[in-house]
């Protein structure tokens, strides 16, 4: 199970119809380009892609908030 | 008056926090000076106002709420105008409410000027908070930044009548004009004193403030937490978008919010048994409140009563309520939303057909309410007034229309919601609720939210149905023809789509007039 920075910009194109260019720490939901109804599809994305379970805990902007810390965050729970 | 609960907390607890919102954490003793300089630079500049009414054009920051309090203090109502709505939409509302003096924050100053374009008299715009790059307001309006604002008077308050204005609310109308509804001291005061006798609260709470000010489920939260010197925990814009973490962030015991936030938090995994224990009142309010989510919502918040509440904001917030029983409440749900209860104590339900007359127990009606919270209609449209606020034959009192189906009650049995009077439409001559269409896809998607609308639409009415769910792993065609089982084929249901989730209104609720311009616009999923 893997992710990459691919999977995730054709996520937020095809399924959240993002049409603005996104680079690694463009802030997609502090910068309203996505709303928090987009979190919860997102967040599913991530946990099938990735083959992990967030926790509450983890659901918020410090791992979310851009492709950047997603990657991160997702490299961060598989080591552990 | 409404301003009476603030500033009996002011004299009892003066360095309690009243206000936490973003960084920022303001005493009572604080938030009481900043509204009375506020409001002693509304006397100092505006000497005969036209009206009695001052805008506010700010969200989350000090300078809202205490604009909100200074216009009260200044013997105004308040008049909410969000930074984030179309400059149009807002001009309308400004030059309708014939303000003369409107208080800006940061999030309203990009927009200043061109909001200008549209005031048609001379404006004072104050901008209390020492802010940076301060545009240069064109003649005649006048800029009072924050180094000139006034002293804090401690004179004694201008008068109010129980009638005056306490908010004028603009919500969107059928015809595209919004309307303004008129919300009297007495109105809110009302409101807030059964909350208060329903609800043990006190100046240990912590209360959520998830609505926007042009939400009047705002005042819920503002008015009753300093009613009893509690803390309105204001979240800013990012913390917004993860609620669940906000509940514990801000160590919040009072929730109040549209039932689609719990949904929400429901799917990230925020209402795991347990997860929300400092909780003790959760009240749920502006749309039909799923069962399912109520009963998650229970689970974690094991100390707190849950509560949904029903009102149109011409009825002053709500005028109803239901209280969430875990082994009684599964029964009286119905289409698997949860009741809307009974009335307020000194308000009351009628439930008519469409001569305004009773039906009968247990039969479907719209709801008519009149009490102490009837609003005092709509500003400058004696026309909608009319239509909206009426006597019905055989009472002497002035009822509102909901427009809301609601089945009336048998016995002691709560009331149960049953869509909207307007969301009934005609397929091929076939009379149909698009609530129970909404509740047979919900049912087969194992969703709390549907939406279903008529389409496409000819002169006469609809040529049949298209849903939507959102946030399902479903496939289309197969769920179209489980819910078209459902249903007898006279519905016409042609297609559920299959969103990845639904758009929202300003106000966080499912926008089914976005979903039917999609259809418009050649949607197709």
């Amino acid at each position: 199970m893997s992710l990459s920075r691919e999977d995730l910009l054709e996520f937020l194109r095809a399924e959240l119809d993002l049409d603005e260019p996104v680079e690694d720490e463009t802030l997609l939901f502090s910068s309203a380009l996505l709303d928090s109804f987009s979190m919860v599809s997102l967040v599913a994305f991530v946990e099938k892609q990735a083959g992990l379970r967030f926790t509450p805990g983890d659901v918020n902007l410090g791992n979310l908030d851009s492709i950047g810390r997603m990657l991160r965050f997702v490299a961060a729970k598989q080591a552990r | 008056m409404i301003r009476a609960g603030f500033l009996r907390s002011v004299a009892l607890h003066p360095d309690r926090p009243a206000l936490e919102v973003g960084e920022h954490t303001l005493t009572y003793r604080a938030l009481d000076t900043f509204a009375r300089r506020i409001a002693a630079t509304l006397a100092r500049e505006v000497t005969s106002p036209r009206q009695p009414l001052t805008a506010v054009f700010a969200q989350r920051s000090p300078t809202a709420y205490a604009g909100v309090l200074g216009a009260l203090y200044r013997g105004h109502g308040y008049v909410p105008m969000n930074p984030d709505f179309p400059v149009d939409r807002l001009g309308g509302m400004l030059q309708r409410a014939e303000v003369d003096a409107v208080i800006v924050d940061a999030q309203g100053l990009p927009k200043l000027v061109e909001l200008l374009r549209f005031a048609d008299h001379p404006l004072v715009v104050i901008v209390p908070e020492p802010l940076d790059g301060l545009p240069t307001v064109p003649a005649p309006h006048r800029l009072v930044s924050a180094d000139a604002l006034a002293e804090a008077a401690s004179d004694p308050l201008p008068p109010l009548e129980p009638d005056a204005i306490a908010n004028l609310l603009f919500t969107s109308g059928s015809t595209g004009q919004p309307k303004g509804v008129m919300v009297a001291q007495r109105n809110l005061v009302y409101f807030i004193e059964r909350v208060l006798e329903r609800y043990a609260l006190g100046p240990e709470d912590r209360f959520s403030q998830l609505f926007e000010l042009v939400f009047d489920l705002s005042g819920f939260d503002m008015f009753a937490a300093w009613w009893v010197g509690a803390c309105v925990c204001c979240p800013t814009k990012a913390q917004m978008l993860t609620a669940g973490q906000f509940v514990h962030d801000a160590r919040l015991t009072v929730w109040f919010s549209v039932p689609s936030t719990a949904v929400l938090m429901k799917r990230l995994g925020f209402l795991e048994p347990g997860a929300l224990p400092n909780l003790r009142v959760s009240l749920f309010c502006g749309e039909a409140l799923p069962a399912d989510v109520t009963r998650a919502w229970a689970e974690a918040a094991p100390q707190s009563v849950v509560e949904n509440l029903y009102g149109p904001t011409e009825l002053t917030l709500a005028c109803t309520w239901y209280t969430w029983h875990p082994e009684r409440s599964p029964a009286e749900c119905e289409n698997g939303l949860v009741p809307i209860g009974e009335a307020f104590p000194g308000m009351s339900a009628r439930v008519v057909n469409a001569d305004l007359v009773e039906v009968a127990p247990g039969e479907l009606g719209e709801l008519l309410m009149a009490g102490p919270q009837v609003t005092l209609g709509y500003w400058r449209d004696a026309e909608k007034t009319e239509a909206a606020f009426v006597v019905p034959p055989g009472t002497s009192a002035v009822h509102y229309r909901t427009g809301d189906l609601v089945r009336r009650a048998v016995g002691g049995a709560p009331m149960t919601f049953q869509g909207r009077a307007d969301t009934q439409i005609k397929v091929r001559g076939y009379r149909i609720e698009l609530g129970e269409v909404e509740a047979a896809i919900r049912a087969e998607a194992r969703t709390d939210f549907a939406v279903a609308l008529g389409w496409p639409k000819n002169d006469a009415g609809y040529d049949g149905i298209v849903g939507f769910v959102a946030g399902v792993s479903a496939d289309p065609k197969t769920l179209k023809a489980a819910v078209a089982k459902r249903l007898p084929a006279y519905f016409g249901l042609s297609r559920v789509h299959v969103l990845p989730e639904f758009p929202l209104n300003v106000n966080g609720k499912v926008d089914r007039k976005a979903l039917g311009r999609m259809l418009e616009e050649g949607f197709r999923g």
